[in-house]
């Protein structure tokens, strides 16, 4: 009976319930596209930039972070032993190899990354990126950035022989450009080449190396779970098992900071739509101050009339809430399917501790947030309400029948 | 290495009557075999920075180790490259340290002239990272010398298309070209200034010339030359370059 | 008259405008807090990329920003300098001279790039010594000196107090070679320098190089920086840059500028997005302040008082109220200010290591007079906008009828 009354009531000042509700529901929109934007730039980094110079389960030889000369041996069983660890992820083995690129042209110092060519298509390396020739297929390819293209004056098809160093010796070896990268990053598009593992491998020397073995999923939101079980799949196995964080220290500090940072900016946000949510809702209940004396001395209890301005505050919260967060979903989907485009203002990409930045950010639905204010919204209303039914459950009929509104 | 082994191949072969190319590359390869060198050679290097001349002693064993140790200049003398296999160290006397050259810099000029440290051990294995033919022989029609065509073995790690060594009716060489593999000219070695040395007449200059870079170059003369001197291994490990 | 009235007015409501003065300021003081906190975040961003890594004026060889060949240097660096210095434009500079060499350990060696400077002024210019983790930076005279990035020391297995050899490819073909004493290890957040680098004294890396008092780089910095276009042009003129190529920090990174401006730009919308709540706030509680009235202003009607007098109350009643919430928003968002100012935001614990640069995780705020002018105006704008519409509509009703509402 209170809530049918309480309903409507909301429905006979319709302004004023559509006012409240306004408020509610562009707060909430605005808070919930903020939430999705960010955490879509986080799940892009993570689930993308992550993969393409650790994974999201890194495993790689013990000493690897003062050494990165350090490689694992019969990386084939560590993979097979990863894969076991989740059946829907994927384990790639990486090699990762300084040296020399000589053309006829000239040289220059590179950074070579050998990957196995068929997962590399699918995850953590160039291929996203290629504007010329062909992916990796033969030991003889090789893929390079668009500035060493440049630099070392070589076309599709053309000899490259890389000399590298294992154990201090030297091995050259020839290869074909199959494929030209680019990222738009200055520094990965003139030092960064892309060779197949068993290349890198013959270069490396050793009994099937790899400077890691990683595991990518495809919902990174899962790497917590798949680092303790690769902790437990390897044990007693003399290598480093790392979470993404642990090899991307600068990555996850970078996000962390922004993070907090984009959450003071919520926590702001939050408590300009709490005061407004605040206000508008108290004043629609103190200038009912006279209605609630009249409900009163009709025989009303000052309980029954606390319950139904709760109750109002509640339903109000909710419809609020509910449109707010339509209007959030509605606002944030174009930037979930097409992503907010800043290559404008960016032009070329750009790299941070080595992973490239993506120019177009997506928005992710990030629901558990959504939810979180959602509910911290519907508690604000729901609060708004409780002093004035505090109020007026203590009432008295006459005075409030005398007030003037 | 490069340049001692394409010097060395003619110089093994002076004398022969009409070689055939397996003669010639057997030649090659046979005197890369426990055959040894000494010589004095002075190296100009003209670049559009700067001019220098140095004058250096070398020795060399096989096709895969050898040493140049700097006479002068003053302030480079005693400067010792070791060169074995790929591998090339640097002895410097001023700060008494051997430092091995990494990766990353092999493709570092050699004391400022236009081999890189690279060129210094590459292309020491001719019979096996090039197929050879003719493409011309003295008295064709249209050729007055011998020029072979050497196209790298398919996995050699070798960059060039291919190279043309010419050689004169008198077996003397008299250039090699390099190509790259749309058959541009990249540079040419020059052999020249046929002289007696080591009880042969040899060229006695090399002259090496970067294609499109005005009138650079790196020429090297040799002083004096001795084949088959007696030393042992150890000359030419890390170890023994302090010496 | 007119102005007694409406002041008179809004207290007569008083709970109402207290309210609603509440949610206005601490509206604005929100935003306030926000814009200091990004504005400190992105003066610091720019000062770190500045101090550390650009300058704000960078003279070079007209070809070396091309090339980067070592042949390209500034020669007669010193009268140079003495020029440069003697500009009432440059607050202070560093002078660099770059180079690729090979930096040997006892057993062990690598490529680097090594950058020669002038230990007193990089350290005045970038504070490079704070970045030193072991040991300590270079002494102001030659000495034979170096201090190598991090990574790179334990590369080539060398200790603070060990010394290692540096050759180098001089400009005249010779082969550059010395030895130095490591006197420290840098570690910078430039991956570059913490892997691969390292710095000596100028005069030592000129030697190497056979380049005496020659540089690569001048790097500036200016007393005002917000004219960099024309302090450049000013020193283009100067002796010290003559024949060779100036360039703002912006033209020597453009990517650094870019991603300055993107951050300005994303700013900008979270900005936006906060004042379009805030103005929500202000609009719905006008509104509300109107509408509770419409009886009142009925009767006002009823009175005498023409449409035009109304819609004059109502704005002045708006101005008011705007003017009140307006000094309790900057009470409150002076005092907000003010914290972040002297204490700053920690944000991360440790460093944050971006772009080559290392910013430290906690932030402080920098309060911009012009912010809060806008800050200040959007709030009067929005709350006049606010009370014009429901004003504009009680003016124009029928007497009898704004007073049969309610």
């Amino acid at each position: 009976m209170l809530l049918r009354m309480a309903f409507r009531n909301l429905f006979r000042n319709k302004r004023r319930t559509l006012i409240t509700m306004t408020a509610i529901a562009m707060g909430m929109a605005l808070i919930d596209v903020t939430v999705n934007l960010q955490h879509g730039s986080y799940k892009d980094l993570i689930n993308r930039g992550v993969s393409s110079i650790a994974g999201h389960v890194v495993v790689r030889a013990v000493g690897y972070s003062d050494e990165p000369e350090r490689v694992v041996e019969d990386s084939t069983g560590l993979a097979k032993r990863l894969l076991g660890v989740s059946t829907e992820a994927k384990v790639q083995r990486r090699a990762f190899l300084g040296g020399l690129l000589t053309s006829t042209a000239g040289s220059a110092a590179v950074q070579a990354v050998a990957v196995e060519p068929a997962i590399s298509r699918t995850v953590g390396s160039m291929y996203d990126e290629m504007v010329e020739g062909d992916w990796l297929e033969k030991d003889r390819d090789i893929v390079i950035g668009v500035r060493l293209a440049e630099s070392l004056e070589v076309e599709l098809g053309e000899k490259l022989v890389f000399m590298g160093q294992s154990d201090g010796e030297m091995t050259s070896r020839l290869f074909r450009l199959k494929g030209v990268f680019k990222t738009g990053a200055a520094d990965v598009d003139g030092l960064m080449v892309m060779m197949t593992l068993p290349a890198g491998q013959e270069i490396l020397g050793g009994n099937d190396p790899a400077s890691m073995v990683t595991l990518h999923l495809d919902d990174a939101s899962g790497w917590p779970d798949a680092v303790d079980a690769a902790l437990g799949a390897f044990e007693g196995i003399d290598v480093d098992v790392l979470s993404w964080k642990g090899a991307l220290p600068d990555v996850d500090a970078f996000i962390q900071a922004d993070r907090n940072i984009g959450q003071g900016m919520l926590f702001a946000l939050f408590i300009i739509v709490s005061m407004g949510v605040f206000n508008t809702f108290l004043m629609s209940v103190l200038e009912r101050t006279r209605e609630f004396g009249v409900l009163q001395s009709i025989g009303m209890k000052p309980n029954q009339i606390a319950s139904m301005v709760l109750m109002e505050g509640g339903l109000l919260g909710f419809l609020g809430v509910l449109l707010g967060t339509l209007l959030g979903v509605l606002l944030s989907y174009p930037m979930v399917v097409n992503g907010l485009d800043f290559s404008d203002s960016l032009g070329e990409g750009m790299s941070n501790a080595g992973v490239v930045m993506a120019t177009t950010v997506h928005s992710a639905w990030d629901v558990p947030r959504m939810a979180f204010f959602a509910f911290a919204c519907f508690f604000v209303t729901f609060l708004a309400a409780i002093w004035p039914a505090w109020k007026v459950s203590r009432m008295e009929p006459v005075k409030a029948l005398r007030s003037q509104e | 290495m490069i340049l001692w082994c394409t010097a060395a191949m003619f110089v093994a072969s002076v004398g022969a009557q009409e070689p055939t190319m397996a003669q010639l590359l057997d030649a090659a390869d046979d005197y890369a075999r426990g055959d040894s060198s000494h010589a004095t050679i002075e190296m100009a290097v003209k670049t559009k920075r700067y001019e220098r001349t140095m004058r250096m002693e070398s020795w060399s064993k096989g096709t895969d180790a050898s040493l140049i140790r700097i006479l002068s200049p003053a302030k480079d003398a005693g400067i010792t490259t070791l060169m074995r296999d790929e591998n090339v160290w640097n002895y410097l006397p001023k700060v008494d340290r051997i430092l091995k050259v990494p990766g990353a810099m092999m493709g570092g000029r050699w004391q400022g002239s236009h081999f890189t440290n690279d060129d210094l051990v590459k292309g020491n294995r001719l019979s096996e990272d090039f197929d050879a033919r003719f493409t011309g022989k003295p008295g064709d029609g249209t050729h007055d010398a011998y020029i072979i065509e050497l196209t790298p073995k398919p996995d050699a790690a070798i960059v060039w298309g291919k190279l043309l060594v010419t050689v004169g009716p008198d077996m003397l060489p008299m250039d090699t070209k390099y190509f790259d593999e749309d058959g541009t000219l990249v540079r040419t070695m020059a052999f020249g200034d046929v002289k007696p040395m080591a009880g042969k007449s040899i060229p006695t200059t090399m002259t090496l010339t970067p294609e499109g870079k005005n009138g650079e170059f790196t020429r090297i003369t040799f002083v004096s030359l001795e084949l088959d001197v007696e030393l042992s291994d150890s000359t030419f490990t890390p170890q023994a370059l302090k010496r | 008259m007119w102005w007694t009235f409406a002041w008179r007015n809004l207290w007569r409501q008083r709970r109402r405008t207290i309210v609603t003065c509440t949610a206005m300021a601490i509206g604005i003081a929100m935003t306030m807090g926000i814009v200091c906190f990004q504005d400190g975040f992105n003066q610091e961003m720019e000062r770190v990329m500045v101090d550390q890594r650009l300058g704000h004026i960078q003279i070079n060889h007209s070809d070396y920003p091309g090339r980067r060949s070592m042949h390209d240097v500034l020669g007669g660096v010193e009268a140079r300098i003495a020029a440069l210095e003697s500009d009432g434009s440059v607050a202070d500079l560093t002078v660099r001279l770059n180079g690729p060499a090979l930096v040997g350990g006892e057993t062990k060696s690598e490529g680097a790039f090594l950058v020669g400077v002038d230990p007193d002024r990089e350290n005045a210019f970038t504070d490079v010594s704070s970045m030193v983790v072991e040991g300590r930076y270079l002494a102001s005279d030659r000495a034979n000196e170096v201090v190598l990035g991090v990574q790179l020391a334990a590369k080539i297995e060398a200790k603070v107090g060990t010394e290692v050899v540096v050759v180098t490819q001089a400009a005249d073909g010779s082969m550059g070679n010395e030895l130095f004493l490591v006197v420290g290890m840098l570690s910078t957040g430039d991956a570059r320098l913490d892997r691969g680098g390292g710095h000596l004294h100028i005069k030592d890396m000129q030697t190497l190089l056979v380049l005496d008092d020659s540089a690569h780089e001048l790097t500036l910095r200016v007393h005002d920086e917000n004219m960099l276009a024309s302090v450049k042009s000013l020193i283009s003129a100067n002796p010290g840059a003559a024949g060779a190529t100036v360039r703002t920090w912006a033209e020597v990174d453009p990517q650094v500028e870019k991603m300055l401006a993107m951050n300005q730009s994303m700013n900008f919308f979270i900005m936006m997005i906060v004042l379009v709540v805030a103005g929500i706030v202000v609009l719905n509680t006008m509104m509300m302040v109107v509408y509770e009235r419409t009886h009142e202003l009925g009767v006002l009607q009823a009175l005498g008082m023409r449409p035009g007098g109304v819609l004059k109350l109502i704005a002045m009643e708006a101005m008011c109220l705007t003017t009140v919430s307006v000094a309790l928003g900057l009470i409150l968002g002076g005092l907000l200010d003010w914290y972040f100012v002297s204490y700053g935001v920690k944000f991360l614990d440790g460093d944050l290591t971006f772009a080559g640069v290392r910013f430290s995780g906690r932030m402080y705020g920098v309060v911009e007079a012009n912010m809060i002018v806008i800050t200040v105006v959007s709030a009067y704008v929005i709350s006049i906008l606010a009370a014009g519409w429901p004003a504009w509509r009680a003016s124009r009703m029928n007497p009898v009828e704004a007073m049969r509402e309610n």
